[in-house]
């Protein structure tokens, strides 16, 4: 064995999660994390703060990084795919914000996170090309990435309402995760979203699928929407309906997912009161699973 | 053709129905290869625009960015669909295709009917983003554009900035911005200087050198450059420190 699947085993065990924003918590509605923890500690064992670098860490963040919690970066602003993107000036902003927070990886969606340089005016995001170059650049990306910060980053499935390329997402991110040697951090509602818009069943392309390489797994609620021309498509609304294919998808993952370290519930916009019952269900998913076991609580 | 492009004129896609239209109508289309066209023709057409509101989200920072522009070329907000054409237009996907800066190519696009006040916001966008390159010498400061325009350009880009106040969007979409009044462009030009974050004009021949230094040159060949122009060494040097102790030039 090696390369990642060798690495993988120094990576610590978080358990089960939720994720932030820049500004999130402070927003009307917000998820009150420190009541989070303090009615459950068990639900918000680490936090997963993404951030573009320009921002940089807001009150909320910097002090979940003072009390010396486990945390993840996850990036905002990163195309994997364009090697000018990784520039000197954006490095060394993601490793003071890596190393203010102590986090244990890097994680974010391969995926395009802006079109032309980096700019304000330029910030969205959409799905890799399914194709094979795409990955082969992605990995390129992800192993300058380690190189440059010394932390294992982990590609994410990312939503859309298009999925252009002729290959399956899974298959896509097998390939990538081999080109980078690494492994990823799957987004269950995401691969929902990808199913539905290809007409395929929750589980498609996992049975090929190298689970080992599963090291992050996601789950957020969705809303089913209509667009112009009837249109149907999954909004990712981060809510607390919870899809039945994406409750699927995590079964599948939960089983066949050794290395899996650490569980994100993305309830950033909701009442503690209204997550509950699905950290709940997360929790009974686990139960068996060395995530738990070992978890931080 | 690469993802990498693919990946573009999905972008393109998203922003621009005439360009989805075109791809969908079953003929060639300029500059995407049959096989790109084949793998963007099996997704579902009306992805593309399962988003009505991207055109408007994506204009609103263009328009903070270049607001005298765009106040001038949507006549003081009573037509805003002449920003939203943008997305249409041949510099938007030409930017997006060779990787540009869209607020330039949004001021290009304004030129046409803003006049030379795109100029002022295009020379003070490239202004924020500007990185000198490497290399020693003689070089025009991080921050720092200059450029000739039309005598008066600058009066009149500063009088439709204080009608647009601190909130110029805003100002646009609700009510609209009075455009009555305004300073006009005389003849000749005069120099445009964009520094710290502001807008002045400056003498000609002191933009024309700032504007000769956009890559380092070494400090001997800019002083002899001054020196044909008429200045004598200590003239020259003086001149230089000058604008080095201003913050206009970086000497490396």
């Amino acid at each position: 064995m090696s390369g990642f699947l060798s690495r993988v085993g120094a990576l610590p065990v978080l358990g089960v999660g939720v994720s932030t924003e820049y500004g999130a918590a402070a927003a009307p509605g917000a998820l009150d994390i420190a009541g989070l923890r303090a009615v459950a500690p068990h639900n918000a064992a680490f936090l997963e703060v993404g951030v573009e670098v320009a921002k940089g860490l807001d009150a909320d963040a910097r002090a979940w990084a003072a009390s010396g919690r486990p945390a993840t970066y996850h990036f905002l602003d990163l195309n994997l795919d364009e090697p000018e993107d990784q520039d000197a000036a954006w490095l060394d902003g993601v490793r003071a914000l890596a190393g203010a927070l102590g986090a244990a990886w890097i994680c974010g969606d391969a995926g395009l996170w802006h079109m032309g340089p980096r700019d304000r005016a330029h910030m969205m995001l959409l799905p890799p090309i399914l194709e094979p170059d795409a990955a082969a650049a992605m990995g390129a990306g992800v192993q300058a990435l380690r190189a440059a910060t010394g932390l294992e980053v982990l590609p994410e499935n990312p939503p859309g309402a298009v999925f252009v390329g002729r290959m399956h997402l899974l298959d896509w991110f097998a390939r990538l995760c081999e080109a980078g040697d690494t492994g990823m951090l799957l987004d269950a509602a995401h691969l929902a979203i990808f199913q539905r818009s290809r007409g395929h069943a929750a589980r498609t392309g996992l049975d090929g699928f190298p689970l080992e390489r599963v090291v992050e797994l996601h789950i957020a609620g969705g809303v089913e929407r209509v667009g112009p021309g009837g249109f149907g498509y999954v909004e990712d609304t981060h809510a607390v309906d919870v899809l039945p294919e994406t409750w699927e998808i995590v079964e599948a993952v939960v089983a066949g997912a050794p290395n899996l370290r650490a569980v994100v519930f993305e309830c950033e916009r909701n009442r503690v009161e209204e997550t509950l019952p699905v950290f709940a269900r997360i929790h009974a998913l686990l139960r068996g699973h060395p995530l738990l076991g070992r978890g931080a609580a | 053709m690469s993802a990498a492009a693919l990946q573009r004129v999905v972008v393109r896609m998203l922003h621009d129905p005439a360009l989805v239209a075109a791809v969908f109508g079953g003929g060639p289309v300029p500059g995407v290869s049959a096989e790109a066209l084949a793998v963007l023709r099996a997704t579902d057409r009306r992805a593309y625009g399962a988003d009505p509101l991207r055109r408007s989200r994506a204009l609103g920072p263009l328009v903070e960015e270049a607001p005298a522009s765009a106040a001038l070329a949507a006549r003081g907000g009573a037509d805003l669909g002449a920003l939203d054409a943008f997305f249409s237009s041949p510099q938007y996907h030409a930017c997006v295709m060779a990787r540009g800066v869209l607020v330039e190519a949004f001021c290009a696009f304004l030129a046409p009917r803003a006049g030379a006040v795109a100029a002022v916001e295009a020379a003070a966008a490239r202004a924020r983003r500007r990185r000198p390159g490497p290399g020693p010498g003689l070089v025009r400061a991080a921050g720092v554009e200059a450029a000739e325009v039309p005598a008066g350009t600058v009066a009149r880009f500063a009088a439709l900035r204080e009608r647009l106040g601190a909130a110029p969007v805003e100002a646009l979409v609700g009510g609209g911005v009075s455009l009555v009044g305004l300073p006009l462009p005389g003849r000749g030009v005069e120099g445009l200087l964009v520094a710290g974050g502001g807008v002045s004009t400056a003498a000609p021949a002191l933009v024309r050198l700032l504007a000769g230094l956009d890559a380092p040159r070494p400090a001997a060949a800019v002083a002899a450059g001054l020196a044909a122009a008429g200045l004598d060494a200590g003239e020259a040097a003086a001149l230089l420190d000058g604008l080095v102790a201003d913050g206009l030039l970086e000497q490396r």
